[in-house]
């Protein structure tokens, strides 16, 4: 289904979501990919994809009270739907798919 | 929320409030935003805390703010129809930056352009509010007037500065008549200058000093800042000369000592007591002036009534207008020339001190704006035309869009957000031209222009910058952005991809545009045409004399000397050393010499074919060898010689304007002049006629009389060296004379041809020569650029029609001559109104010319000439490309 594919940017923001399982908001995404894929994104371009994940159903999220550090304002954690995580399936066999029988090609550029 | 946790910069903060979707959402987006900037400061600074901060919010404002209503929020937020136009307005001018982006070029060569026209306008119009706009820098400006004494003849009901040639100053016994008797004003006094030399531990230093009386400070009206200006005891014969300093004078000289008030200052071997400092930004008459000085007793006491030295400042009472002062002034002129019947021929002309000081100024200035302002709008039509380029790309997608529901509001608005950026951006540039341009500008205008000091750049400047970028915003976008959101949507729809007949009526629009800037442009070439022939034939004046092979040189001479034996004595000395020099075949000297100094006139009694002619005349006091050393001829009779000495008959050389008035035709030899000079009239016989001098070049000659000075002793302090060789060589000879026999005077020494040149008339000239060039040139560059953009889109648009044509058999060269006749015919009507808008131009340039008429056919011809020659170069290229044009490749691309 052509509206399950994923972009490159999206799937890193599902997998940073997964990996952060518990407290996924927004400050710890920007971190995590910044670690993880050595991204380093706008908070704009992250808010704007998470707002697109949310339309497609590919993620959720609830709200949690305020701290201190955030001025007292809430904070909303994400978590992957299970849609979300059939779409990075997909995804990731379609590349599977296509990496396939290339390894010969790859040879010696891998370090 | 801990009370020690600093906050986010407030600014930032409240934007990101503004733009981000109202509830929950748009709170925790805030609340991450500040929890980054918490985690922050505990890593690295408050100060990269802060700087990412605002990157953060730039980010999320770029992303939100076009969609700030999409907020989920539960309630309708009262605010919606502001959010709604702060989204929309910043949506289209992330749109407009986009499409200027996207042609950087053609953005850059806007900017650029508009940049050039906002720039010059701020720094012109910064320059007439400084000097024509802005009050004096005293208090109540306005009621501030200064009197002259003025040849009867020539006072109307109300003269203006410009229509009287000749305002005389008076003695200080006539000054004291006027203030006496005058009931207008709350205070008055004269003042006059003169140089002074203070001596003190630090040497001798010159400075120019202003000789008031309590009067003249107290019409000003500007208090002391320590200590006090002059009061009316300082005005008594016999008071103790006082002095007051400037702030400048005080801290340089003094140290800003502040026990200097009632110190003593040396000044000119006379000891003057100090009684005040005056504030940092007073300034009288001008910036050069570094104290103020009381006048001496000789002065005070001296019963001269018609040789003047001193002006008269006046303050008009508050309900009295200059129109009531100069009646009360002329009835105080009939009672003194009841008194004293030889003063019965002169009036009282009473100015306002503003007129006085930007006197000829005003109308340059005014020129100047308006050419740059031509400029600017040349600059702004070209842009509407690059716009209407655009909007005719893009009538289909208006079309659809406003099928799809957008409303005409909106599309207005995103077109003239694209404008109005674009001429921001000129604006800004602009304003960086004006800061940085300032400097050498200024140092472009003529020395003579006045309150050039008073120019600075500051917050209103840029503000005109600001101002003129709005008003070219609007120039160039209305008319494209009426056209975009007036098209018909069915028309554009069924048009489909082509449009022959939009094009053709846009290019209507486009060729009126175009023909609008031929016509400013040539206006703008034939005004630079005038001042170009106008500084030719400046630069053509016979002066009179020979300015080749002479210096001149200005000559103080020693306070010591106080008797005029002794100053004869010091001029025959250092004619003496300069005549010893290697090289030098003649010197002379004059109380008043051309292109050095002002001169004086005094009223004087001429014998002439119709009898005895009563007036003011030139009087110059000359060495006998003064004319030789000009290079001015003898006409008839004889020059001056040695032998007229103080016990010889008084003689006295006429030049020939003086010579024609008074014996029209024939020779005035034999007949007699009386000149009264400190109180004495005696007749003194003309023996000779020389050449007519021009003071000033742009002057017509004077009448002159030169008497020698031992008859009529003045001081000689301009004298004249002829060489064969380069004169060049002999100034450090001369002033190194100057200097052994004063050594503390001051002296400078220039060439003569030098002199001309630096002269006020020729750098007022050459400035407005250099700057209405200067705009035409661009003026005329702007306006090919527009021919050649008008013909190059026609022949895009008619590729097609022309293809047919040249694969039916059409000859190249008709082709080719069509576009031509097209650019042609622009020119030919641009001309026709520039010509008319001409005749009005050179009314108002008639003023500032010299020696030519303001309809000068050269110059008209000149301007013309140029534009359709510069017209025909702009039509040629797309003349050729659509001549070369290959049918075949036209059709298949159709």
């Amino acid at each position: 289904m052509t509206q399950r594919f994923l972009g490159e940017f999206e799937q890193m923001v599902l997998l940073s979501i997964l990996q952060l399982r518990e407290g996924a908001y927004a400050v710890a995404i920007l971190r995590k990919l910044d670690e993880r894929a050595g991204r380093s994104v706008s908070r704009g371009a992250l808010y704007k994809t998470l707002e697109r994940l949310e339309k497609k159903g590919f993620l959720e999220w609830g709200m949690e009270e305020g701290a201190p550090e955030r001025g007292g304002h809430p904070r909303r954690s994400f978590t992957v739907t299970a849609r979300g995580v059939a779409a990075l399936q997909e995804s990731r066999l379609a590349l599977n798919r296509l990496w396939e029988g290339l390894d010969s090609v790859f040879e010696g550029t891998e370090q | 929320m801990s009370p020690a946790t600093p906050n986010p910069p407030p600014v930032a903060e409240w934007l990101l409030k503004v733009c981000l979707p109202k509830g929950r959402v748009g709170k925790s987006i805030l609340g991450d935003t500040r929890e980054e900037f918490t985690q922050d400061l505990r890593e690295v600074g408050p100060a990269r805390a802060n700087r990412r901060y605002w990157r953060s919010v730039f980010s999320l404002v770029c992303r939100f703010a076009p969609y700030a209503e999409t907020g989920r929020s539960s309630a309708r937020s009262s605010n919606k129809g502001y959010q709604d136009m702060i989204s929309s307005v910043w949506f289209d001018a992330r749109n407009a930056a986009r499409l200027l982006l996207r042609r950087p070029a053609l953005t850059l060569i806007a900017v650029v352009s508009l940049g050039l026209g906002i720039g010059a306008n701020t720094a012109i119009f910064s320059l007439v509010r400084t000097i024509l706009l802005t009050p004096l820098p005293y208090p109540d400006s306005h009621e501030l007037v200064e009197l002259f004494r003025i040849d009867e003849e020539v006072t109307g009901m109300n003269p203006t500065v410009s229509r009287v040639s000749s305002l005389w100053a008076v003695p200080y016994e006539v000054h004291r008549d006027w203030v006496e008797m005058a009931p207008v004003f709350i205070d008055a006094g004269g003042y006059s200058g003169t140089g002074v030399t203070l001596r003190g531990p630090d040497g001798p230093l010159g400075l120019m000093a202003g000789v008031f009386t309590s009067g003249a400070f107290g019409a000003l009206g500007v208090p002391a800042a320590m200590g006090r200006t002059f009061l009316p005891e300082d005005d008594a014969v016999g008071a103790t000369p006082v002095a007051v300093l400037s702030q400048g004078l005080w801290r340089t000289r003094f140290g800003e000592d502040p026990g200097i008030i009632g110190e003593t200052l040396e000044l000119d071997g006379t000891a003057y007591t100090v009684v005040g400092v005056m504030p940092a930004r007073f300034s009288f008459p001008d910036h050069s002036y570094r104290l103020w000085i009381s006048f001496s007793d000789d002065q005070k006491t001296s019963p001269v009534r018609n040789a003047g030295y001193m002006k008269v400042l006046g303050r008009l009472a508050p309900s009295i207008t200059i129109e009531q002062a100069r009646l009360e002034m002329a009835q105080v002129a009939s009672r003194i020339g009841e008194a004293y019947p030889e003063e019965a021929k002169h009036g009282i002309g009473i100015f306002s001190q503003k007129d006085l000081i930007v006197s000829d100024s005003g109308t340059g200035l005014l020129i100047s704006l308006g050419a740059v302002g031509l400029v600017l709008l040349i600059a702004c039509t070209n842009i509407a035309g690059l716009f209407l380029v655009r909007a005719t790309e893009r009538r289909r997608e208006m079309g659809v869009r406003r099928a799809l529901g957008a409303g005409r509001h909106r599309l207005v608005g995103q077109q003239m957000s694209e404008s109005l950026l674009l001429s921001l951006l000129g604006g800004a540039a602009g304003a960086l031209l004006a800061i940085f341009g300032m400097e050498p500008f200024l140092s472009l205008m003529p020395d003579d222009l006045p309150r050039l000091g008073e120019m600075q750049v500051d917050w209103r400047l840029l503000a005109t910058a600001g101002g003129f970028a709005l008003l070219t915003g609007f120039l160039t976008g209305f008319l494209p952005a009426l056209r975009a959101a007036g098209t018909p949507i069915t028309a554009v729809l069924q048009e489909g991809g082509r449009s022959l007949a939009g094009g053709r009526s846009r290019t209507r629009t486009q060729a009126a545009l175009v023909v609008s800037q031929i016509a400013l442009a040539f206006v703008l070439l034939f005004g630079a045409g005038l001042f170009v022939r106008s500084m030719v034939r400046l630069l053509a004046v016979e002066p009179g004399f020979e300015p080749e092979g002479a210096l001149i040189a200005s000559v103080g001479i020693p306070p010591s000397i106080d008797t005029w034996e002794d100053a004869f004595v010091h001029f025959r000395e250092f004619e003496a050393r300069i005549r010893a020099l290697a090289g030098v075949d003649e010197v002379g000297a004059a109380s008043q010499m051309p292109f050095s100094g002002g001169w004086s006139a005094p009223p004087a009694t001429v014998e002439t074919a119709e009898g005895l002619w009563d007036g003011i005349l030139h009087v110059s006091s000359v060495t006998p060898s003064y004319h030789a050393a000009m290079g001015i001829p003898v006409v008839a009779g004889r020059p001056l010689s040695p032998d007229d000495g103080a016990n010889s008959e008084p003689v006295v050389v006429v030049s020939q304007a003086l010579a024609e008035m008074m014996t029209p035709g024939e020779s005035p030899l034999g007949r007699r002049i009386r000149v009264d000079v400190r109180g004495d009239s005696i007749w003194r016989t003309v023996v000779g006629v020389v050449g007519d001098v021009r003071y000033r070049l742009n002057q017509s000659p004077m009448r002159m009389a030169y008497a020698p000075v031992e008859q009529r002793p003045g001081v000689l302090d301009n004298w004249v060296v002829r060489t064969g060789s380069d004169p060049a060589g002999l100034v450090s000879p001369v002033q190194g004379a100057a200097q052994e026999i004063h050594p503390e005077g001051s002296s400078s020494v220039q060439v003569l041809d030098e002199a001309i040149r630096r002269s006020s008339a020729v750098i007022s000239a050459r400035f407005s020569v250099i700057l209405l060039g200067s705009l035409a040139a661009l003026a005329a560059g702007l306006a090919i650029l527009g021919v050649y953009g008008v013909l190059a889109y026609l022949v895009q648009l008619r590729s097609r029609e022309i293809g047919i044509q040249l694969a039916m058999g059409a000859d190249q060269s008709r082709v080719l001559r069509n576009v031509l006749f097209r650019g042609l015919a622009m020119a030919g009507v641009g001309l026709g109104i520039g010509a008319g808008l001409s005749l009005g131009l050179g009314q108002v340039l008639e003023s500032q010319l010299f020696g030519i008429r303001s309809m000068d056919p050269a110059a008209f011809l000149a301007a013309g000439g140029l534009m359709v020659g510069a017209t025909l170069a702009a039509s040629f290229l797309p003349a050729r490309k659509a001549a070369s044009l290959d049918p075949v490749e036209v059709l298949k691309g159709e």
